[in-house]
């Protein structure tokens, strides 16, 4: 197993690529963007964890040339996942904020990895969701947020307060297909899956 | 423009609204009553002489208050003016025989007909004194068994009021308008200042926010490290007491204009369950703070709004009960004229008074038993101004209490 961790911060680097190394295996660093680009020329990962604020080369366009080489990544942000970073593409497989703990990351490799490995499909409402490939079947990508949200509303499970961005993202996303389904709030509930007109 | 200089605007507009309003009905309700009084005072005169001011080409001495002064009569043409005698259009119609025999007293105006003016005449019978057809002012009185109407026309007299009054109007608009833009301009140059100290204040506290992220996952990661290497120890634990207390921040500040986006997820939220859910679940961290609490929550109140955001309030609310409450705390939420009111009170030893401070961000209260950033209750009051609704607090007679209406 090798991991490709790139962030600015030298210190967050050295730190947590001890701490992987643990838990899972080779953990190789990149500092910037054009590092990042190199490595992945020469070299093969399973994941990449990228900040989002990596220098020297647009985000947007790493997270393109690692998914290109169909490999996962788990973008870094410095502030609260928002609706903007669940919408526009290109999507990353899986947000998170800073600040993290190491279980948190170690617990979102492993999901990260598990999801892709899988060929689990499943249905929500008349929406068919692929998720080894994080997306709505031929539509929209998808976040392992937005899989995690769905899944527990599949398996009748409360929705977390905070996740209220992943409802929002997954109704926009609904409405871009042109479904009917929508995830709203019913009193005496918690939130549901309904057509839209309901 | 923000809600504070809307409502500034409104409410100045109102209040220079009001104030030329009253200003002016009172320069013209004084101006059409003077005019009203002059009228009075020539029917009385033309009522002293029996119905008519004789000839109009005379000039009676008797109708001047000083007649041996001559250049009083050059004047201003008011009641008392020699002049009125000359210019007045008036008719007397007398009644006798309770109103049937009408007979012309005097008659000099041109604008109705000697027959219709005692019709005219005779419907005012039953009256005393006012305006008829708008212009023209009466005055109905007996002698010697005989009633007499008096009825002059006061049109041209009018005018100038009616003039003031149209003139007043149209003034009042412009000043109005322009004192719109005027305060447009005032609400700008006061409300700039403050939107500017805002604004960066949130910008501060967004950067601060994130400048804090990275260092936090850093120690906490080489906290992790530590511990792996040699065990948790009390430094390590402490360490990660403090990574919590700092996350706890951390996340709160992560909340400052976290709805500036209209990033909400509007539906029905059952707020009465909401409340009791939380309560229920918190009854214990009241009972050991040594807090009575009383809930007076009605069932089945709903809202239309973010459910994470008024569960956020809810706990915030609680979170503020726990620390503050001295021994008691009470939850209010009913339903009135449609709106939501949720009230939370609590006895403390703070003075009477308002202390709507508690909503700005890092603002603590003195009585504060524990660490605070004071960022809890600013969150709240975001979270209410993102539903439009009201929130205040006030202290009287040593309880505390919150209101939210929404």
């Amino acid at each position: 197993m090798r991991i490709l961790f790139a962030a600015p911060d030298r210190d967050l680097l050295e730190c947590y690529k001890k701490l992987l190394e643990i838990d899972f295996g080779e953990t190789v660093t990149a500092f910037d963007g054009t590092q990042v680009i190199s490595l992945l020329a020469t070299e093969d990962f399973d994941i990449v964890i990228l900040d989002r604020n990596i220098p020297r080369i647009d985000y947007e366009e790493l997270i393109e040339r690692i998914q290109d080489k169909e490999i996962p990544v788990i973008a870094l942000n410095d502030c609260p996942v928002s609706a903007h970073d669940l919408t526009e593409p290109p999507l990353p497989n899986s947000w998170l904020s800073y600040p993290f703990t190491p279980e948190k990351i170690c617990d979102e490799i492993k999901d990260t990895l598990n999801c892709v490995s899988s060929d689990e499909q499943f249905s929500v409402g008349d929406v068919e969701i692929n998720v080894p490939g994080y997306r709505i079947t031929g539509g929209p990508s998808l976040t392992a947020g937005e899989i995690k949200v769905l899944r527990a509303l599949l398996n009748g499970e409360s929705i977390a307060a905070n996740d209220g961005v992943y409802i929002n993202a997954l109704n926009t996303k609904f409405g871009k297909i042109g479904t009917e389904t929508r995830i709203k709030y019913k009193a005496k509930k918690g939130f549901e899956l309904v057509a839209q007109n309901e | 423009m923000n809600k504070a200089e809307k409502k500034f605007r409104l409410y100045a507009i109102f209040v220079i609204f009001v104030l030329l309003t009253v200003l002016l009905t009172v320069i013209n309700g004084v101006n059409f009553t003077m005019a009203a009084n002059d009228a009075d005072d020539i029917t009385q005169k033309i009522a002293d002489r029996q119905g008519s001011f004789g000839r109009v080409e005379t000039v009676s001495e008797d109708i001047i208050s000083e007649p041996k002064d001559r250049n009083f009569r050059m004047g201003p043409m008011g009641p008392d003016s020699p002049e009125i005698n000359a210019s007045i259009r008036y008719f007397t119609i007398a009644f006798s025989n309770k109103g049937e025999n009408a007979e012309t007293v005097a008659f000099n105006i041109s604008a109705v007909l000697e027959d219709d003016a005692k019709q005219w005449a005779k419907s005012l019978l039953k009256e005393k004194t006012g305006w008829t057809k708008w212009s023209y002012r009466y005055r109905v009185y007996k002698k010697d068994g005989t009633t007499y109407v008096t009825v002059i026309d006061q049109g041209r007299e009018l005018l100038p009021s009616f003039r003031i009054l149209i003139i007043s109007a149209i003034g009042e608009a412009l000043c109005l308008i322009i004192g719109w833009f005027v305060l447009h301009s005032i609400a700008r140059k006061i409300y700039a200042p403050i939107e500017d100290a805002d604004r960066k204040q949130r910008n501060f506290i967004k950067s601060a926010n994130k400048e804090f992220r990275l260092p936090l996952t850093i120690i906490n990661g080489n906290t992790e490290l530590a511990e792996r290497k040699y065990g948790p120890d009390d430094q390590t634990r402490s360490t990660r007491r403090q990574i919590g207390k700092l996350n706890e921040l951390v996340d709160k500040l992560g909340t400052i204009g976290i709805f500036d986006d209209g990033n909400m997820n509007i539906s029905e939220v059952p707020v009465s369950e909401f409340l009791c859910a939380a309560l229920d679940k918190h009854t214990e961290n009241f009972v050991s703070h040594g807090i009575e609490l009383t809930a007076d929550i009605a069932p089945d109140i709903t809202l239309l709004a973010d459910p994470e955001a008024i569960n956020k309030l809810i706990d915030e609310l609680i979170d503020n009960a726990i620390k503050y409450s001295l021994t008691k705390a009470i939850f209010t939420l009913k339903s009135e004229n449609g709106y939501v009111l949720l009230e939370a009170k609590n006895d403390t030893k703070l003075p009477d008074g308002p202390v709507n401070q508690i909503f700005d961000r890092f603002t603590t209260l003195e009585n504060r038993k524990e660490n605070s950033a004071g960022l809890g209750l600013s969150y709240v009051k975001e979270i209410v101004k993102a539903h439009n609704g009201r929130i205040s607090a006030t202290v009287f007679g040593g309880i505390f209490s919150i209101r939210i209406t929404l």
